[in-house]
């Protein structure tokens, strides 16, 4: 809810110019999914939650088509209205199967397939790198924030009842589905040059560590092991989604308003911003660094709970548990360590540096409402360190607590160490305060441009080469042309597509699309055919119904 | 007796890298600057102005501040006298969660100050740490199925001579691995060179171009904390538990000054790694400790 | 309980591992004499010799030939060959390094995991033979097919071979002094005459690379235009 209110000051001042002419389509659109998510949540019938997911994935549909001028946009629409849709068919047919007892398995894969397609488990994850740049930022932030982890609640309310343990597999389905999340999701995000892709990629990874939560969960109350550690590590997958609730809505808004400032998202043309616009780089860098999962924020208490709980698992000495808690702990260590990078990419390359474009070069501070609104959700993101601590205190009932207290304190400490450490430098040693400015080391060179300092694609093109067998990132090199009458500048431009898009869905659209035109053939408006093909149907369903 | 042990460990912490430098210089025959070189040298600095590149920010003002905060609370929690307040409560993750958060800090530093060649340094310190996460925590995975427990102190005191009877194997190839996280992480042979002085080679000096005066004080005796603290890990987690007290801090140091001499050995006799060569050793390191864990599993 | 002869088979492992992603001929020369004289001094090492006393003078001429030839002499012919052959001093890879160490960490994987379900508790040999044997014989495999270079391929083979007496040496454990010797009087012939033959191939066409060497089968005799190739290499 905090999100909707800070989403919706950051939103009165993002809307601004051309767009003013829409505004109440916007508002419209915003309010109803507001309403309708809230609706998703309270609903206690089957069918007023479909109605009310229905209407949630609608009107949200409506806030990504809010810029629909562009064809971008368009396709993205597009490409939402069929994920949302796809879920939703899904869930009517869980809904109708859940009714049968002995199809409660295929009600559940039904189901898991319709949450996945919001929760953006790969390959379902699609339409999130496509949406969320084309939407604009607070609709972003409310949906990356809080409509994507609404994916969890239907399987929780209908399936978590009974603790998923009728269902073997189903604790496994989380914990892979998760792990492939986590890590598929980060080593997307890296490359990309799109800050709201970025954004959008991470949504994926931090999804993926829920899930993996989730899964760890119910596959501790499966063994019946371990004592209260499922509790832990479900309380530790639901303040990861208030944690990331806080701080991705927050950088959502914060990357909304640098496309307002500077017109561009693209992360190799911008730089320096933290000077022209402080607070909004200075809370773009926390909410980034908490997101990285780091001492002391929220983030890490979360996450230091589902490490716990793995570590847990690996104590248990059940071999299930024991493979369990390594994927966790490994997926974790991953994804952690890829999303440091990814992050300090995105502030490196937009805030810090020197400015690589023009209109990065003239950008202003945007007006005070609209940084405001961060720093509110920036703040309820600190008090949430503590908070997240009481929080998993409160639903495991004090187990591990102790550990998180600590934790939550020597993040404190390290804080205060730091901070005391800049004191001293400042105030006891003899010329700490002088801080003349020089010039950067440049090894000799006589004039440096900005355009010499690392870019963000320079800055993880290592690790994205390192992993192009999975990334399939693709490289646009223009060679420098030695040709006295027109040399021309060599550039390299490097794009990472989303995987499961451009390998599973697109290939499998095109071969539907290419099915569906053959069984055009029929429809030539000639009755002897239709006469024809119905009689043939009819013969096949009493082929059909004389064998079974 | 604890926080005694705490502000030995925080002073001595420069000595193990002119140990370092001293085993180097006696194998080039050389006269070497002297064990206590970093003392003088970070006096010296702290006596300095902080230059600034022109169009930093607050973030490069405080870098290295909190990168040796983080390192410092590291040591805070450490038991260096083989029990410790904190050890006993937080698993072993968290340690190295805030050596990792210190790195961030460094990093942003670099990145803050538009150099180029800190850009460089920075993308491949990043790069390195993303391949040495993962052997850290499948290590710790270990430590945990081994000594049932998942507290940072038992991680490091578990390990009885009992244990090492009965997993010799295992031990030995995690030990393997995690010298190779040791040597990684305080950015020494065959990973990266201290001593290199062209920039192209650089990796952790890189970061640091452009940090000067106390700033540069905190960043070099950051990294001689750590490489202690890590070291200290390495030779506790392997080192059959002792009688706690100081006694056992001052085993440790002494186990820490002879890991230095073999860093300053293998400085001295090895090559470093070509750089697109090192994420090929560290995944090998990875399924070294990997290899460990499913030995101990069969058996 | 832990043997000196389980130390050497986890160094068996690691040196496994090491030549799956050795990328340099010396090296890997290296690594597999390393193997040879942990294979050689196996029933030396695995000898109880608290309870048994000293071993009798036919272990002693085994383990003793057995890591003089596997250990010494082979890997010096070897690396006498590739410095006459003057090829590449690289290991030229068909499947990555990388993706060859992982192959090998699956293998070990699922050795142990047999060997876990297996259960050869009864026989008086260590649980760690079975998988270790095996990957080795598993390395040796991957080094003949997804290696280019001739010298390469004799490598391999050694490996392979390696694996298989390691099985012998701890399965069996009643050795037989001719039929030990006998086996490695043909592997030493064996890679007497490939060493050789490497040499020859390689002055008579200047490469080695087994990619070309395909040009020299009877399928290409049906392509005339592609029948001198190989003399321009």
């Amino acid at each position: 809810m905090a999100v909707f209110m800070a989403a919706a000051v950051h939103a009165t001042a993002y809307i601004h110019g051309e767009a003013r002419r829409h505004l109440l389509r916007f508002w419209l659109f915003f309010i109803a999914t507001a309403l309708s998510m809230i609706a998703v949540v309270y609903s206690s019938g089957k069918l007023s939650f479909l109605l009310a997911w229905e209407a949630m994935g609608l009107s949200s549909a409506g806030l990504v088509a809010f810029e629909s001028k562009e064809k971008s946009v368009k396709k993205a629409t597009w490409i939402y209205l069929l994920a949302c849709h796809a879920g939703a068919c899904a869930f009517m047919l869980a809904g109708v199967l859940l009714s049968r007892p002995e199809a409660y398995f295929a009600a559940f894969a039904c189901a898991f397939v319709a949450s996945a397609l919001k929760i953006g488990f790969p390959p379902f994850h699609s339409w999130l790198p496509e949406a969320h740049p084309a939407s604009p930022a607070p609709a972003s932030a409310i949906m990356s924030a809080s409509m994507i982890p609404l994916g969890f609640l239907p399987l929780i309310k209908y399936f978590g009842s009974c603790g998923f343990s009728d269902i073997p597999f189903a604790p496994w389905l989380f914990l892979v589905f998760g792990a492939v999340g986590a890590v598929g999701g980060i080593l997307f995000a890296l490359p990309q040059a799109n800050i709201k892709r970025l954004l959008a990629f991470s949504s994926v990874e931090n999804m993926g560590v829920v899930a993996m939560g989730i899964g760890l969960s119910a596959l501790f109350l499966n063994r019946k092991v371990g004592g209260e550690a499922h509790l832990l590590c479900f309380a530790a997958a639901m303040a990861h989604i208030l944690n990331h609730a806080f701080l991705k809505g927050s950088l959502f808004l914060a990357a909304g308003s640098v496309l307002r400032q500077t017109g561009t998202l693209d992360q190799d043309r911008l730089g320096g911003l933290l000077r022209r616009m402080p607070f909004t780089g200075s809370i773009f860098a926390i909410n980034a660094f908490a997101l990285s999962g780091l001492p002391p924020f929220n983030a890490f208490i979360g996450e230091l709970a589902l490490y716990i709980g793995a570590f847990l698992a690996i104590k248990s000495g059940d071999s299930v548990l024991v493979a369990a808690g390594f994927l966790v702990a490994l997926a974790l260590s991953i994804t952690g360590a890829l999303a440091v990078p990814s992050y300090i990419k995105a502030i490196g390359s937009i805030f810090l540096g020197e400015p690589r474009s023009l209109s990065a070069q003239e950008a202003v501070e945007t007006p005070k409402r609209m940084w405001l609104s961060m720093l509110f959700l920036t703040l309820l993101s600190i008090a949430m360190i503590p908070g997240s601590v009481i929080f998993i205190h409160s639903m495991t009932g004090g187990f591990a607590t102790q550990i998180l207290m600590t934790a939550a304190i020597l993040g404190l400490v390290f804080v205060f160490i730091s901070a005391s450490l800049i004191f001293i430098r400042r105030f006891v040693c003899k010329r700490g305060a002088s801080k003349p400015r020089m010039p950067v080391w440049d090894c000799g060179y006589d004039a440096p441009t900005p355009r010499m300092a690392y870019t963000a694609t320079a800055f993880t093109q290592p690790l994205a080469d390192f992993f192009i067998f999975y990334l399939k990132s693709r490289r646009h090199v223009m060679p420098f042309k030695l040709s006295p009458a027109s040399p021309t500048d060599a550039a390299i431009a490097v794009e990472t597509d989303d995987l499961a898009l451009t390998a599973l869905w697109r290939p499998l659209f095109t071969k539907i699309a290419r099915l569906c035109q053959r069984a055009h053939l029929l429809q030539n408006g000639s009755l002897h055919l239709y006469i024809l093909v119905g009689l043939v149907a009819l013969i096949l369903l009493l082929i059909f119904a004389l064998v079974s | 007796m604890n926080i005694l042990s705490i502000i030995l460990a925080i002073l001595l912490a420069p000595l193990f890298v002119g140990i370092v430098n001293q085993t180097k210089a006696f194998f080039a025959s050389r006269r070497g600057p002297g064990l206590f070189r970093l003392y003088v040298d970070i006096a010296k600095l702290l006596r300095k102005s902080c230059p600034r590149p022109e169009h930093s920010t607050w973030l490069f003002d405080i870098a290295q501040a909190s990168s040796l905060g983080a390192v410092v609370t590291a040591a805070i929690i450490f038991p260096w006298t083989g029990a410790s307040l904190f050890a006993s409560i937080v698993p072993a993750a968290f340690f190295f969660y805030i050596l990792a958060a210190g790195r961030f800090f460094t990093v942003i530093g670099a990145l803050d100050s538009g150099n180029a060649f800190e850009g460089m340094g920075a993308s491949r310190e990043i790069q390195f740490s993303v391949f040495a996460e993962p052997i850290i925590f499948v290590i710790l995975g270990f430590l945990v199925l081994l000594t049932k427990d998942i507290s940072l102190s038992h991680a490091l005191l578990g390990i009885t001579s009992e244990v090492w009877k009965a997993n010799v194997i295992s031990l030995i190839l995690v030990f393997l691995a995690f010298f190779g996280v040791f040597l990684l992480e305080n950015c020494r042979v065959p990973f990266d060179d201290p001593e290199t002085h062209l920039e192209l080679t650089m990796i952790h000096e890189a970061m640091l171009l452009d940090v000067g005066g106390s700033d540069l004080a905190f960043a070099l005796y950051a990294a001689a904390l750590k490489f202690e603290l890590l070291g200290a890990f390495l030779v506790m987690m392997f080192m059959p538990t002792l009688e706690c007290g100081l006694s056992h801090t001052l085993i440790i140091f002494s186990a820490v000054a002879l890991l230095s001499v073999a860093v300053g050995i293998i400085e001295s006799i090895m090559a470093r790694f070509r750089l697109l060569k090192t994420p090929e050793a560290l995944i090998g390191l990875f399924l070294v400790a990997s290899l460990a864990v499913l030995i101990h599993l069969s058996f | 309980m832990l043997t000196l002869s389980e130390i050497a088979m986890a160094l068996f492992l690691v040196a496994d591992l090491a030549l799956a992603g050795a990328s340099r001929l010396k090296y890997a020369i290296s690594l597999v004499a390393l193997q040879g004289w942990l294979v050689g001094l196996m029933p030396l090492l695995g000898w109880q010799w608290s309870l048994e006393g000293c071993p009798e003078m036919r272990i002693w001429i085994i383990a003793l030939v057995n890591s003089l030839v596997k250990g010494v002499s082979l890997p010096m012919l070897l690396s006498y060959a590739v410095r006459k052959a003057r090829t590449r001093r690289e290991v030229e890879p068909i499947v990555s390094f990388q993706i060859s160490r992982i192959i090998v960490f699956l293998m070990a994987a699922g050795g142990f995991a047999v060997a876990h379900f297996l259960d050869i508790q009864n026989t008086s040999a260590s649980s760690f033979v079975i998988p270790v044997a095996f990957t080795t014989m598993g390395t040796g495999c991957l080094l003949i097919s997804a290696r280019k270079k001739a010298i390469t391929q004799v490598l391999g083979f050694l490996v392979l071979e390696n694996g298989i007496s390691l099985f012998g040496s701890q399965l069996l454990i009643e050795y037989s002094l001719v039929v030990e010797l006998g086996i490695l009087l043909d592997v030493f012939a064996l890679v007497f005459i490939l060493g050789i033959a490497i040499f020859q191939i390689n002055r008579t066409f200047a490469s080695t690379d087994t990619d070309k060497l395909n040009h020299l089968g009877d399928t290409h005799l049906m392509h005339p235009h592609h029948k001198h190739d190989h003399v321009h290499d």
